[in-house]
């Protein structure tokens, strides 16, 4: 198989990146490199030209500023972003991100924010912070581990969506147990940490689908530190 | 009810006096109890009392060092100064220090150094004359929340303040200040140094909108994090005047820094054993705040040249003829400056030695390490991680390229770095803060063995 080149478009990487959202992209491309491919980030700020030739994308949590001021860029992007999600492109966002991709945002206030309307979701703000470790069980990934902090409360439309179910923590709304959204090869979560480091069979089962192949067919990675990393960080306390 | 906070305090005074006489110094339970009690004890102790000056010191790096700094040279210039110099920023913390410390009077400035999410109750109870604000970082955010909230709670505070305004210029979260809250009496400090500028992997920068119009905001030069000069794409806000600005500053062979400033549009400069850009902004507030209060350039050079590193701030401990060189790290900037400061140089080939403890004062969230500048770390160095996250930390090592050892436990991974030292060099190390206190009290019992 000839080793491809694969462009990870990340969009708005100065706005919507905190609680070590970067991570993610070091991870794809770390995970790519070992294995031979090339990668290139691609960033898309307010203004630019529409990406094109994108193989993956990644949206990272903001903070209230940030989304504000990428209002009406994002909706710009909106076909765009529609049209390869729909078509499986495989992507990953992450708390603000994907409040962003669902129906609506209600603030606390009572105003309310559009959304692209990509997932089936929408978010009710709440006075008080779901903050600390979460371990979600899920049927794709197995055990998911990491560190949530957010005031939104998400609500899927449809519950099978999940990407999975809290096993600790608060998860998308600290009621139905549901965590993050798997919509086609798309995954939203609350889960920082960053989420791809220490779940590493996340981040191949984006590569993989960029690839058009099964996680399986992936090179095996050492992976030196991945065990006694989610063993340390399993123990300790919400 | 003024009743109940005047019986707040005097819990706090018994509590003070009881842990006097069983041998122990708190520095923030008595005013942690006398706020239990009623919440506004701190307003309620301050009512009445008499200082001259009272200066406020808050942002997220540089408080401590800032504050022992303008101690030293208060104290050189012969003023009696009150402050919280144990660094315990929280009101309780304030509280407690102001009862440890009963003397007031014109004469006697009042200097605290304050804890960003205490200023609204501690402006509000102190009156400050000067407020000094040294840079806004993102910052254990499971704890502190985002830039935008700590910036909404300073203008919170100073809304109606008439305290004269210390602010970083090059810092534009902290430079928009005074549009937010209207304050007029502005002065500014920053640098302009051609050649200075952010690591390759700095991603620390929260990128800020102009105040009001909420334009995009370019960057001329970036020295690290969000920190420069900038202006605002409208042309509504930019990089205001700075009234003390560094110019240059580089090593000695003596390992002090040479900086060279303006003041009054006139060039000096200083010897300082204070290195690093961020003491370069924080000696710059402490010029600044100094020639406010009106004292002496030659007292204030003197005092700045006297000024040690803070607990833990590039501060060197020397036992058993071994060398230890800490560099505390918190946050992404932070750590960053640490990186660039102390990382970067070939020719230093000490071990570095990460501590990473996930506890309450740490921070219980590890997100940040992936927003450090590690990848600019000198290849080829020796590294060794610990703490409760040493795995963490590996991780993160790892995705960078960086080779390292894992020794869990602090005490043990101390032994292994400093058997890797060669001869007197000793080892850099890299510790988040309750790894730090669990080192420097190992390291002092040893201290206290070989006496």
């Amino acid at each position: 198989m000839k080793k491809r080149m694969l462009r990870i478009a990340y969009l708005f990487p100065d706005e919507m990146s905190t609680y070590g959202d970067r991570g993610n992209i070091i991870t794809l491309v770390q995970r790519l490199q070992w294995r031979g491919f090339g990668a290139e980030v691609v960033e898309y700020r307010p203004g630019d030209a529409q990406p094109h030739n994108i193989d993956m994308f990644f949206i990272g949590g903001g903070q209230d500023s940030g989304q504000r001021v990428i209002g009406s860029s994002i909706l710009r992007l909106k076909p765009w972003l529609s049209e390869a999600i729909e078509s499986g492109m495989p992507g990953l966002v992450i708390c603000g991100g994907l409040q962003l991709l669902g129906q609506y945002f209600e603030m606390v206030s009572g105003d309310r924010v559009e959304g692209l309307g990509i997932f089936a979701l929408h978010t009710i703000g709440g006075a008080e912070r779901l903050t600390g470790n979460v371990h979600v069980q899920s049927d794709t990934f197995g055990e998911v581990l990491g560190f949530e902090n957010h005031s939104g409360r998400t609500y899927l439309d449809k519950p099978h969506q999940a990407m999975g179910r809290v096993v600790l923590g608060a998860g998308n709304n600290n009621e139905d147990g549901t965590e993050g959204i798997l919509h086609r090869h798309t995954m939203g979560t609350y889960l920082h940490g960053p989420v791809l480091p220490k779940n590493p069979v996340i981040a191949d089962w984006l590569i993989a689908g960029a690839l058009g192949i099964s996680s399986t067919e992936l090179a095996q990675l050492p992976d030196q530190f991945l065990a006694h990393a989610r063993a340390f960080s399993r123990r300790r306390p919400r | 009810m003024k009743w109940k906070s005047q019986l707040g305090v005097s819990i706090g005074r018994v509590a003070n006096r009881g842990m006097r006489l069983i041998g122990r110094d708190s520095t923030a339970l008595p005013g942690y109890l006398a706020e239990r009690f009623e919440r506004n004890s701190l307003g309620e102790f301050m009512r009445g009392r008499v200082y001259g000056s009272r200066i406020l010191i808050t942002g997220t790096n540089g408080k401590t060092t800032t504050t022992h700094a303008l101690k030293t040279i208060l104290e050189a210039d012969g003023r009696p100064v009150v402050s919280n110099s144990s660094g315990s920023n929280l009101s309780r913390g304030v509280l407690t220090a102001l009862m440890q410390d009963n003397r007031q009077g014109e004469d006697v400035t009042l200097l605290l150094e304050v804890d960003e999410a205490s200023m609204p109750a501690v402006v509000a109870a102190a009156e400050p004359t000067h407020c000094v604000i040294l840079n806004l970082f993102r910052d254990q955010l499971d704890r502190y929340g985002e830039v935008d909230t700590t910036q909404k709670l300073l203008v919170r505070a100073l809304i109606g303040s008439g305290a004269e305004l210390i602010l970083n210029g090059d810092d534009p979260w902290v430079a928009m200040i005074p549009k937010l809250t209207g304050s007029k009496r502005t002065h500014y400090f920053g640098l302009n140094i051609d050649g200075l500028q952010a690591l390759p992997h700095d991603f620390a920068a929260d990128q800020p909108v102009a105040p009001l119009t909420q334009a995009h905001i370019s960057y001329q030069r970036r020295y690290f994090g969000h920190l420069g000069i900038y202006a605002a794409d409208d042309g509504s806000f930019k990089r205001p005047a700075l009234a003390v600005d560094v110019r240059k500053f580089n090593k000695q062979k003596t390992g002090q820094q040479k900086l060279h400033y303006m003041l009054q549009k006139k060039q000096h400069s200083i010897l300082t054993n204070l290195s690093g850009t961020y003491n370069a902004y924080n000696i710059a507030a402490v010029l600044l705040t100094s020639s406010l209060l009106g004292m002496n350039q030659k007292t204030v050079e003197a005092g700045i040249q006297s000024v040690k590193p803070a607990f833990g701030r590039q501060e060197i401990l020397s036992i058993d003829g071994k060398v230890y060189q800490f560099y505390l790290i918190k946050n992404p900037s932070g750590f960053n400056q640490v990186i660039q400061q102390a990382c970067t140089n070939q020719t230093d080939t000490r071990p570095i030695l990460f501590i990473i403890n996930d506890n309450f004062a740490d921070g219980r969230d590890v997100s940040w390490l992936w927003d450090t500048a590690v990848e600019d770390i000198q290849p080829g160095s020796h590294i060794i991680v610990s703490g409760l996250r040493a795995y963490d930390m590996a991780l993160r090592l790892e995705y960078a390229g960086l080779p390292c050892q894992v020794v869990p436990d602090p005490i043990k991974a101390l032994q292994t770095s400093q058997k890797l030292a060669q001869a007197d060099l000793g080892v850099r190390v890299l510790p988040t803060y309750t790894g730090l206190l669990q080192l420097r009290k190992h390291l002092a019992l040893k201290l206290e063995h070989t006496i």
